[in-house]
């Protein structure tokens, strides 16, 4: 039968037996494909390997055996549609399966047209369809009934809610109080829609979870390169040192874990530095086990080692870093000369030995050479990667960081393959339809005048400035964020949030419940991961790419051939998308227009009408998204279609070193080489489709913009880097100017919970890990993540476990050691937390951790919340003196979904985060996570997830670290409130980021210009 | 330079199900039947035929020989070490399959400009000298003995070579120097001679299997004695020389008629001088058969 086909080939033309030929090759190019993405073969109607994906031209009517119909063979017709995941910022891309006859979203899996996560995810990418189907989500806006924070609520429409919030806003615009207007974003997964939204309203109201997050780390890498992300290249890498204690392994970065993996499959060695065993560290070829807060230490020993031994590129060091200035800013003494500044490098990091490394880490200073050799071999082949972990647990936990960039900057190893780029240069925001200037006024409650250095919003600190009489908020909302908590001191936020004299309205817009939404005014159903617009680009590989986020069920039904106009329309209940949600806010802010905002939210097509989702992302995918219009026409689509349709865009593949590009000679007009090369020119910046933030130097007294830098007395002009000096910046002049001239250079900071500063019955207790299966809020009702975690015990290493035994007898009287299981009692500067421990070797003696993530929970009386992974509590307090004492866990519950009858865990565990004193970092503003805690056997009548809090004391706490602070007052240089080039999500105006009048008065006495102005 | 189309995913495949293990998932692509199983592999391309362009092309008809040393050089042309079966159908397919790759979607991206030219240059060389020459007559012989299985992938192997001749080689005038500078035809001068030349396929124009053979001895009443082909060839002689030259004529007029029909269209000339190859051994053998009967 078959030979009949090939005896029709003989006879028929040449033309058609050559097409079919075609055919044939087109069949088997697109097997290989499929077959090199791995696994073994469904045999169900797609016919495809499990491990690959339905071919994109099958994705109107993909087939699959309905798993439920077994042993029935019922096939069921998917539409499938891609968005991308909301879970965590690495927005890797999902394909909603939408069933057609129902129209529901089935599953969510990996999509393989999206290039940062090549169609795989983690857990919690498929986990969104429980978050989109719990039975518990919020579906409709809730108005409070009664007191903020009693319980009880009403269902209002969007209609009530945005006018009661629009007029509120209104009023305090035309009053002149913008800045008791705020939205505090948890996870943001829109580059930056939000802070074009307040800009539009001409206020200063974003505020972020940064500094709680990534500040430290953000910090070390802003101070050297200008951009405050680092972009490895882990797959190229030969060396993958990682700083880390979730990074690659936890809420963050699959799309590196799988480029690690790849890494490491061809030759890479991977060196860890984590005190903790975490997923990471298992998958080390060297393991270290650091006394926290020492890791700077160890990165100031390898690279003295780098040094001493030679093993550095000392031609890039000499093209790129600002040795010049260093030079003749420090050591006048010194000729201005390569040779002079290797000398001074040298000397300055020659206390750095492995001895002083291994004293202040208790890592052998033999490891420490081990891994300072393996270092060395990895010329520019060396990517690293620090985000939070050490950076965001100490004091000074920036310098961890820069330390960090120093290793990559003595090899060479900046935007070379394998090495480490800077972030912006591998990720693309488009710019969007409007770009509203930023405002004429500077918020103090986000920055204060204390941190002109801080690197993002200070945000924590919020209840103590509310507390301090700074201001007050008349309508602040969450936004996908839940600061009671995610931030310590969480029942300083119960006790502002509770005070309407603070905080006037308090609106939370989120898909689930949370403990912060417990004390709103509203709570405003908002989307998931397939319920909302987004565009997204994350720095994964070296090339850029956006993801497009949207709302599935309206896609599919779009395709169906029904034109929906609201999203509300497609999702769950009233979920709304904010796209949609702001515009509409604003337009009632603003309905005639007369202040200004609703131009930024009207169509260009059709002016003086509403902007659409539509027309907002097929202009930007139509104006500002390079090679997409190319594309989508290749496949007869418009922009807007091609990324319904792929949900990904890749941009560019290679970027390589941007910043040795020459300046094109149109835009050197009439230019200026200033000090140590840095060229400035006349000549406007180009509109740029990319408008990623970086650092913004400070144009010259002339006026001109910096554009790029001369290095090594070339001909040409590069683009250097966007720092003041242009260069990589051993030597910040930003730091010296500001107040910190020690802080200059990388350096290693003692952090707060140093041995030295712990009593001798004090341990460190880190907290700054996550379970690699949750996110911070949102999974609580995702009960396949519920499932694989859902509790958090208490890391003890056994001799800790036998020490805290000894010394405390507990009720038994035995002194026997802690065993796993058993209750301790973790004790604060603040307060105390009750949980199980966990005995283990995987943990430095003398330190414990517990992640965070777990103890939810909800007061008795709320009728808000969810049932999967919360407690309800007793939540009491006498005046500052709060104790929550868990009552009823979860258990098993009838709902619209069968599984919750099988619910089988009962511990949630702790919310830990409850007990901690805020610990401002006096420069980078970095909440310092790590505390020194004592460990004891729980008391009798203690139970796992009990807390108790005087926030009187986590007042003082406060204030100690408050008294650390060198504020602008004090310290600017030049009369302003921050230094303008450092990166900020708003940017004032320069009245506006000028000291205030008094402040100023202050400045000229404390530097001597006041005489002069006399 | 506009590339010409490259089938190299095809030719990949066709190499591959040559193997003794066929990949069932690439012969469903293929619509092929089901491949028979690892003995019927064994018969037909190691008992039965021989898919190597030494034997196809040398003058012993053995593997290796200054036809295996025509194909080492290619090879070395290209800078590469001839791998071991260098001279083998599927070798060659792959070879040819990588250059066309290499061509369109190298190991990063596209070749481009000289680099470009030079691999087009290299694999028109290689399909026109190192398959065209003799391909087709072994997968002639392929379908002769082989399953449905072989004939379907002969058939689409051979309409695949003379696209891909088409596309990057057109035809020319000259032949591939291995057909130019070929050994001389059968000679029966001698009866080792004559052995010789029938189990050299360039010389006798045609390839005469084990099954041959023992066809012959069946048609002729002869009795086979199991060995390699010559031993059985001589064996046959032995009984009745008249009788198996004249069969082995016969034999011959048929593979003139299996060279128009499987040298179609671009391969045209090379079918004309393989089948001019076996209408002279037909006439030879006719002549000698007669001689021996008087």
């Amino acid at each position: 039968m078959r030979l009949d086909r090939f005896v029709r080939w003989t006879r028929t033309d040449g033309g058609n037996r050559q097409a079919q030929l075609d055919e044939l090759e087109a069949s088997l190019r697109a097997a290989r494909a499929t077959a090199e993405r791995g696994g073994p073969s469904y045999p169900g109607p797609s016919g495809s390997p499990l491990s690959a994906f339905p071919p994109a031209e099958r994705w109107d009517d993909w087939v699959e055996l309905d798993s439920r119909s077994w042993p029935e063979r019922k096939e069921r017709h998917y539409l499938l549609v891609p968005t991308t995941c909301f879970n965590c910022e690495s927005a890797c891309g999902l394909l909603a399966y939408v069933d057609r006859e129902t129209l529901t979203i089935r599953k969510l899996e990996g999509n393989p047209d999206h290039p940062g996560s090549r169609g795989r995810n983690c857990a919690k990418g498929p986990a969104t369809v429980n978050q989109v189907t719990d039975p518990d989500r919020v579906r409709h806006p809730l108005r409070r009934v009664g007191p903020r924070g009693s319980g009880k609520w009403e269902r209002v429409s969007w209609d009530e809610a945005l006018d009661d919030l629009a007029a509120r806003i209104r009023r305090a615009i035309e009053e002149d109080r913008r800045n008791e207007i705020m939205v505090h974003i948890g996870r943001p997964g829109e580059d930056g829609y939000t802070e074009r939204v307040l800009a539009s309203w001409g206020v200063d109201g974003h505020n972020s979870h940064t500094n709680i997050c990534s500040s430290g780390g953000r910090t070390g890498y802003q101070f050297w390169m200008g951009i405050d992300r680092p972009s490895p290249d882990h797959a190229h890498a030969k060396v993958i040192y990682l700083i880390s204690s979730h990074l690659e392994t936890g809420h963050y970065f699959n799309p590196h874990a799988q480029r690690i993996v790849e890494a490491k499959a061809n030759g890479a060695k991977v060196i860890v530095l984590d005190t903790r065993l975490s997923n990471t560290a298992t998958h080390a070829d060297y393991w270290l086990s650091p006394v926290p807060g020492s890791e700077a230490a160890i990165n100031l020993a390898i690279c003295r080692h780098l040094l001493t031994t030679g093993a550095y590129d000392a031609a890039f060091v000499r093209r790129w870093w600002n040795w010049e200035e260093y030079l003749t800013a420090c050591r006048p003494d010194l000729p201005v000369t390569f040779d002079a500044f290797e000398h001074a490098l040298c000397e300055t990091y020659d206390r750095f030995t492995f001895e002083y490394a291994s004293a202040e880490s208790g890592i052998d200073a033999a490891t420490l050479a081990a891994v300072a050799d393996v270092v060395a071999q990895a010329g520019s082949r060396f990517s690293a990667h620090n985000w939070r972990s050490a950076a965001a647990g100490n004091l000074g936990g920036w310098q961890v960081s820069r330390t960090l960039f120093m290793i990559s900057a003595l090899l060479g190893a900046v935007a070379t393959e394998g090495g480490t780029f800077p972030n912006a240069w591998n990720k693309f925001v488009p710019r969007p339809i409007h770009v509203p200037p930023h405002p004429e006024v500077w918020n103090e409650l986000t920055w204060p005048l204390e941190y002109p250095l801080a690197q993002n919003e200070l945000s924590f600190l919020l209840p103590q400035f509310l507390k301090d009489g700074r201001g007050r908020l008349e309508v602040y909302f969450t936004r996908v964020y839940n600061p009671v908590w995610t931030n310590p001191d969480g029942m300083s936020w119960v006790e502002v949030l509770t005070d309407e004299s603070l905080v006037g309205c308090h609106a939370a817009l989120t898909p689930t419940w949370n403990e912060t939404a417990y004390f709103a005014d509203y709570v405003l159903p908002v989307g998931h991961a397939p319920e909302r617009h987004d565009t997204h680009s994350y720095e994964q590989y070296d090339g850029q790419w956006i993801g497009f986020r949207q709302p599935v069920l309206r896609e599919a039904r779009r395709r169906l051939g029904e034109n929906l106009d609201d999203t509300r329309q497609a999702n769950p209940g009233e979920v709304w998308e904010e796209n949609e949600l702001w515009i509409e806010l604003s337009w009632r802010i603003d309905p005639d227009g007369s202040l200004g905002i609703r131009r930024f939210h009207e169509s260009k097509a059709q002016p003086g009408t509403k902007l659409t989702v539509e027309e907002y992302y097929g202009w930007m995918f139509e104006h500002s998204v390079p090679g997409l219009p190319e594309a989508a026409a290749a496949e007869g689509r418009t922009p807007l279609d091609y990324m319904r349709r792929h949900g990904a865009f890749e941009i560019a593949h290679h970027v390589g070193a941007r910043h040795e590009e020459p300046v094109p000679d149109d835009e050197l007009v009439a230019p200026a080489v200033m000090g140590f090369g840095r060229v400035y020119t006349q000549a406007p910046p180009a509109p740029a489709a990319n408008i990623v933030p970086t650092g913004a130097p400070a144009p010259d007294p002339e006026g001109r913009r910096p554009v790029g830098v001369v290095v090594d007395g070339e001909e040409v002009v590069r683009r250097g880097f966007p720092t003041p000096s242009g260069r990589l910046e051993f030597y910040s002049s930003t730091l010296a100017a500001w107040g910190w001239p020690e802080h200059a250079l990388p350096g290693y900071i003692r952090s707060h919970v140093h041995p030295e500063s712990l009593a001798p019955d004090e341990m460190v207790l880190i907290s700054t890990f996550r379970l690699p299966t949750q996110i911070h809020t949102r999974s609580a009702n995702s009960k396949w993540l519920d499932e694989l975690a859902h509790t958090n015990p208490v890391w003890i290493h056994p001799a800790d476990a036998a020490r805290v035994g000894a010394a405390d007898p507990g009720t038994r009287g035995d002194r026997r050691p802690l065993a796993t299981g058993d209750l301790v009692r973790v004790e604060t500067a603040i307060g105390h937390f009750v949980a199980k421990a966990w005995v283990t070797e995987g943990i430095r003696p003398g330190v414990v951790a517990c992640s965070h993530h777990m103890g939810r929970w909800r007061p008795e009386g709320q009728t808000g919340g969810q049932n999967l992974a919360m407690s309800t509590v007793a939540l009491d307090h006498d005046g500052g003196n709060w104790s929550m004492r868990v009552g009823k866990g979860p258990q098993p519950y009838t709902s619209s979904d069968p599984d919750t009858a099988r619910l089988w865990w009962t511990e949630i565990g702790v919310h830990q985060n409850l007990t901690f004193p805020v610990h401002p970092d006096p420069i980078s503003g970095m909440h310092c996570w790590h505390q020194a805690v004592r460990v004891r056997r729980a008391a009798p009548g203690d139970a796992a997830g009990d807390v108790a809090v005087d926030t009187a004391k986590s007042r003082a706490v406060y204030a100690e670290w408050l008294a650390m602070t060198r504020g602008a007052t004090d310290v600017s240089p030049d009369g302003t409130r921050r230094p303008r080039w450092l990166m900020r999500p708003l940017k004032p105006s320069a009245a506006a980021s000028a000291l205030p009048a008094t402040a100023l008065a202050a400045n000229a006495a404390l530097t001597g210009t006041a005489d002069d102005e006399q | 330079m506009s590339a010409p189309r490259s089938r190299h995913e095809l030719c990949r495949a066709l190499a591959a199900l040559a193997g003794p293990s066929p990949d069932p998932e690439v012969c469903r692509l293929l619509e092929l039947p089901a491949p028979p199983g690892p003995a019927a592999h064994t018969d037909v391309f190691v008992l039965e035929t021989h898919p190597y362009a030494s034997v196809h092309l040398g003058a012993e008809g053995m593997i290796g020989g200054e036809a295996g040393d025509r194909v080492a050089g290619f090879w070395r042309a290209l800078g590469a070490v001839p791998p071991p079966d260098a001279d083998h159908l599927a070798t060659l397919l792959e070879l040819y399959a990588a250059l066309g790759q290499a061509e369109t979607a190298g190991v990063r991206e596209p070749a481009t400009g000289r680099r470009r030219a030079a691999l087009m240059s290299a694999r028109a060389a290689l399909v026109w000298e190192h398959l065209a020459s003799w391909v087709p007559v072994h997968l002639a012989s392929v379908e002769r003995v082989g399953e449905p299985f072989h004939q379907a992938w002969a058939t689409i192997t051979a309409e695949v070579l003379a696209g891909e001749v088409e596309a990057c080689a057109p035809p020319r005038a000259e032949l591939p120097t291995a057909l130019a500078l070929a050994p001389p035809p059968l000679d029966v001068a001698s009866r080792r001679g004559c052995v010789d030349a029938l189990l050299a396929p360039v010389r006798a124009g045609m390839v005469v299997t084990r099954a041959d053979l023992v066809q012959a001895g069946a048609d002729l009443g002869l009795g086979v004695r199991r060995g390699e082909r010559r031993f059985t060839l001589e064996a046959l002689l032995d009984q009745d020389a008249s009788g198996v030259l004249g069969w082995l004529s016969r034999l011959a007029a048929d593979w003139v008629e299996l060279h128009e029909r499987w040298h179609a269209g671009p391969l045209g000339g090379v079918g004309q001088w393989w089948a001019a190859r076996a209408r002279a051994t037909a006439t030879i053998l006719e002549e000698a058969a007669s001689a021996k009967a008087a």
